[in-house]
């Protein structure tokens, strides 16, 4: 396929420009065609048939007959539904998105999958745009809730490639504006639904004939090629990474527009781009490429304002992936920032989040992401936010145990924890489906040889020959701390060893003591690291006479008091903004001779804290009466009193 | 070699993403979507091939060869495989850089020789090469990276198995650097951990005959000295660390609240 891709194109070198290069209608014109014709060829009910009168007579009453079988909420839901699109009213079409649509679900389509699209278009007036949307999340639920056959799953691509065709081949922007949630669960069910089908189509085994035939007939769905397409086809429509370079630099709203563009100004492209700058990120990763995925990334700043941050999930997935590329660099401080700083986020996040559909899925990536952070800080020991170190020696102590003693018995460990927490790595290479020889032997060939072992395990061997090299560091680390200098002949005697290996392991450990990782604020591309010291143990060696340098870090006061008077600031600033206890009149309260008392303490008072309380309290809220008439006078008088403020 | 090859990791990652003797054709192609075109293969591995003459080392460009290859199984050329992994191998940066790694993550993701020989153009029957000589690159990287250097050129010079054979026959002659890039970034790991060394381990350490060789070597580095029986290799960050105690700063700007607070 990839051959036919660039046919014209090496012919003429202009047209290599991405959006010809990218140009889903030629790929979609092949893959439609090709399936739509099989599905006719093989149901007895096509349902584009036109030749049959009768028969489409009979198929319009048929759908007539199922949609007025479609509960009536769920009809209204769909009419409000578009409406709320046709009037861009966000506010709507989020609370129907996130709220309406699940709790339909919930209600009617616990088990079974949503009305077809085109039983509801009627409701709709055909509108296709809404239609398309409507199918993305019939999918969607299809994908999370039902178990997707192989229908479902040719069909979510096209549905989800005619989305971005009318997107990114109209003449002009599309008119649409959706919530960036949406937008960016779109996108990364895009990615899901691709990763899903890759280890469903590697999986030769448990196919059906038909399966076969579909597969080797389509080789172009949720190819790779088709999905980085659509990935950098939103990419360059939205000049994303140009406008993202022209806001670091400091340039105008109006100077971005124009650099934006008629597409990328539009709130709906600008963020496709975006989402799918973070999508790419994830792709290249699985598909084995972290310096590429790192790559992608080299014009998002990880700030805490950044877009990316705005949702829960992308928040999350981001840093969890980005800290997956960095351990595959080997560069574990980097990747310690990032899970850490997604957990802290996470955890203050959560409260408000337990009610969301996606909280499982987000909360158990937290989880992969402490069994992560728990190899990082082994092989990169160096100070890390408390309360997420103890929640992560809560999780996985056991194992982080047996990590920090080192040694052949840490590797087992290293690979369980690491086959669970890693992502499920692809192979964009497909199984030879069109060649249905070369497809046995491809089937029965799983032997020990390398090239034909699943990716996750191929990604967890080359980790682990990594870390290997480390496992020796926790015993010389050991060994170390207790001198402050020692002699080489007596360190290979106590460890019973020749001086030259003790020497060498010490070389080990020099190398497992350092890094490169990016100094916080630095900006720049992701790939930038300055050489940096992890652990707080460190040597030379001067032929034969080792010395000891040890980090010891003080002890921090400054952020405990900065924070305590924060907080002692914020607790008499909330006293202060708290009305006075209502004060009630003599006459009409006779049991309120507490409040009668201190409603004229601030009359006969007048200055110091009295009357201060008072003014405060008539300027927050007071009970009408002569408490806030002595107050209003007390406050007048003490007006010079920081306290009246 | 010249006399200004200094030895000592580096400082920071600048040179390693992006080396200053890149050609900036081949910079654009592969940050921007050039990078999927098969028809670039070519313009990538001529440049593989300078990298290999002059003794230089492009990660990024040659993973972008290697990535073409993983979308187009019949451009596999496994000559070129074995290239990239030979240099990832003998001219990363420092010894715990993942460079041999991150090269065999994407040249391993193929499908089964069985495969490969049936999409072959040419109907020569190659043998799998690249599965020959992985298994002795990955034991080379393994001894590298423990610091294991005496068994390392140990298994250099006289590993037998095909493998082996293969890259000392095949590969090695046109790869005319690498055993002297080896040494230098052997070299640079000793020097990240000695501030002064007996030659006599040195010259075990960089595999040379003699101590004169030893010698002659040490006087074309920048910053190390030959004094009688030692060589005393000037400080770099790693090798003159002291003892030090971090104190805690606190910005101005962490104290604004406060400082607010107090001055109304």
């Amino acid at each position: 396929m990839a051959q036919q891709f660039y046919a014209d194109a090496t012919a003429d070198p202009e047209s290599l420009l991405p959006e010809t290069m990218m140009e889903p209608t030629a790929l979609e014109g092949v893959a439609t065609g090709n399936y739509t014709q099989y599905i006719n060829d093989h149901t007895a009910a096509g349902e584009d048939s036109t030749h049959d009168e009768d028969h489409t007579n009979d198929m319009e009453q048929d759908r007539q007959q199922a949609l007025a079988a479609v509960p009536e909420d769920v009809k209204k839901f769909i009419v409000a539904f578009h409406q709320a699109i046709l009037a861009s009213d966000a506010a709507q079409i989020s609370a129907m998105y996130e709220g309406g649509w699940n709790r339909l679900t919930q209600q009617y389509y616990s088990e079974t999958e949503w009305p077809e699209a085109e039983l509801l278009a009627p409701l709709v007036g055909g509108d296709q745009v809404f239609l398309t949307l409507y199918r993305e999340l019939y999918f969607r639920h299809v994908y999370a809730k039902l178990e997707p056959n192989v229908d479902d799953r040719f069909q979510s691509y096209e549905n989800i490639c005619e989305l971005f065709n009318l997107l990114l081949n109209s003449s002009e922007p599309v008119a649409l504006d959706l919530p960036i949630q949406w937008l960016w669960d779109m996108l990364d069910e895009f990615v899901y639904q691709f990763q899903s089908f890759t280890a469903w189509r590697a999986d030769v085994a448990g196919k059906t004939e038909e399966e076969q035939q579909l597969l080797a007939d389509n080789p172009q769905i949720w190819s790779c090629y088709s999905v980085l397409n659509v990935l950098y086809s939103l990419v360059q429509r939205s000049a994303i990474n140009d406008q993202l370079a022209a806001e670091h630099t400091g340039s105008t709203p109006e100077e971005i527009a124009t650099i934006a563009g008629p597409y990328g100004s539009q709130p709906l492209y600008r963020n496709l781009g975006y989402f799918s700058l973070i999508c790419l990120l994830r792709v290249h990763l699985l598909i084995g490429d972290p310096t590429l995925a790192l790559q992608t990334l080299s014009q998002i700043r990880l700030t805490p304002d950044a877009l990316f941050t705005k949702i829960t999930a992308c928040h999350v997935s981001t840093y969890y992936h980005l800290g997956v590329a960095y351990m595959a660099l080997g560069r574990w401080a980097d990747a310690v920032r990032a899970y850490v700083g997604a957990l802290i986020y996470f955890n203050r996040m959560k409260s408000f989040h337990t009610r969301s559909y996606q909280y499982g899925s987000i909360s158990r990536q937290c989880d992969r992401m402490y069994a992560l952070l728990a190899i990082c800080t082994t092989l990169a020991p160096g100070p890390v936010d408390e309360g997420t170190m103890s929640a992560m020696r809560e999780k996985y102590g056991e194992q982080l145990l047996v990590m920090q003693r080192g040694g052949e018995d840490a590797l087992p460990v290293y690979r369980e924890l690491y086959l669970s927490a890693a992502p499920k790595f692809l192979s964009p290479i497909a199984p030879p489906y069109e060649t249905p020889d070369l497809l046995s032997a491809y089937a029965s060939s799983n032997t020990a040889d390398e090239s034909t072992l699943d990716p996750a395990t191929r990604h967890a061997d080359l980790f682990l020959a990594g870390v290997q090299a480390s496992l020796s560091a926790p015993t010389m680390r050991s060994f170390l701390k207790l001198y402050t200098s020692i002699d080489a002949k007596k360190l290979a005697s106590f460890m019973d060893e020749d001086e030259d290996d003790v020497l060498e392991k010490m070389m080990n450990l020099k190398s497992a003591n350092r890094t490169y990782g990016s100094r916080e604020g630095a900006g720049g591309s992701l790939l930038d690291g300055e050489r940096m010291v992890v652990g707080n143990l460190d040597f030379t060696i001067s032929n034969d006479a080792v010395s000891v340098a040890e980090t010891t870090t003080n002890k921090r006061y400054a952020g405990y008091f900065i924070r305590n008077a924060e907080h002692a600031q914020r607790v008499l600033e909330t006293i202060r903004a708290a009305p006075l206890p209502i004060t009630r009149p003599a006459g009409q309260s006779a049991t309120g001779t507490q409040d009668v008392k201190s409603g004229a303490g601030g009359q006969k008072s007048g200055a110091g804290a009295a009357g201060a309380r008072g003014a405060a309290g008539a300027g927050a809220r007071a009970a009408g009466g002569q408490g806030v008439k002595a107050g209003g006078a007390a406050g007048g008088r003490t007006s010079g009193n920081p306290w009246a403020r | 070699m010249p006399s200004t090859t200094s030895v000592a990791p580096p400082k920071n990652a600048q040179e390693w993403h992006s080396p200053s003797f890149r050609p900036e054709e081949i910079n654009a192609l592969i940050l921007g979507v050039d990078r999927y075109n098969p028809s670039n293969v070519g313009f990538l591995e001529e440049y593989l091939q300078t990298q290999i003459e002059n003794g230089q080392h492009d990660l990024f460009a040659n993973l972008a060869i290697l990535k073409l290859h993983q979308f187009n199984l019949n451009m596999t050329n496994q000559h070129v495989v074995i290239d990239i992994l030979l240099l990832a191998l003998t001219s990363a940066p420092t010894i715990d850089s993942q460079d041999f790694n991150l090269a065999l993550a994407l040249a391993l993701d193929r499908p089964p020789a069985s495969i490969i020989q049936a999409n072959r153009d040419d109907d020569d029957d190659e043998e799998d090469e690249v599965a020959l000589v992985v298994p002795y690159l990955k034991k080379c990287w393994s001894l590298l990276r423990e610091c294991r250097f005496r068994d390392l050129w140990q298994c250099w010079k006289q590993e037998e198995g095909e493998g082996a054979d293969l890259i000392r026959s095949h590969y090695l002659p046109s790869h005319r650097h690498a055993t002297s890039n080896l040494r230098l970034l052997i070299a640079s790991t000793i020097a990240s951990s000695f501030s002064s060394i007996s030659i006599a381990r040195l010259q075990r350490w960089l595999d040379f005959a003699s101590a004169e060789e030893a010698k002659a070597f040490v006087e074309g580095i920048n910053g190390w000295q030959v004094s009688g029986e030692n060589v005393a290799i000037e400080g770099n960050g790693d090798n003159d660390v002291k003892s030090s105690v971090i104190k805690e700063h606190v910005e101005l700007k962490q104290l604004s609240k406060i400082i607010g607070a107090a001055a109304v």
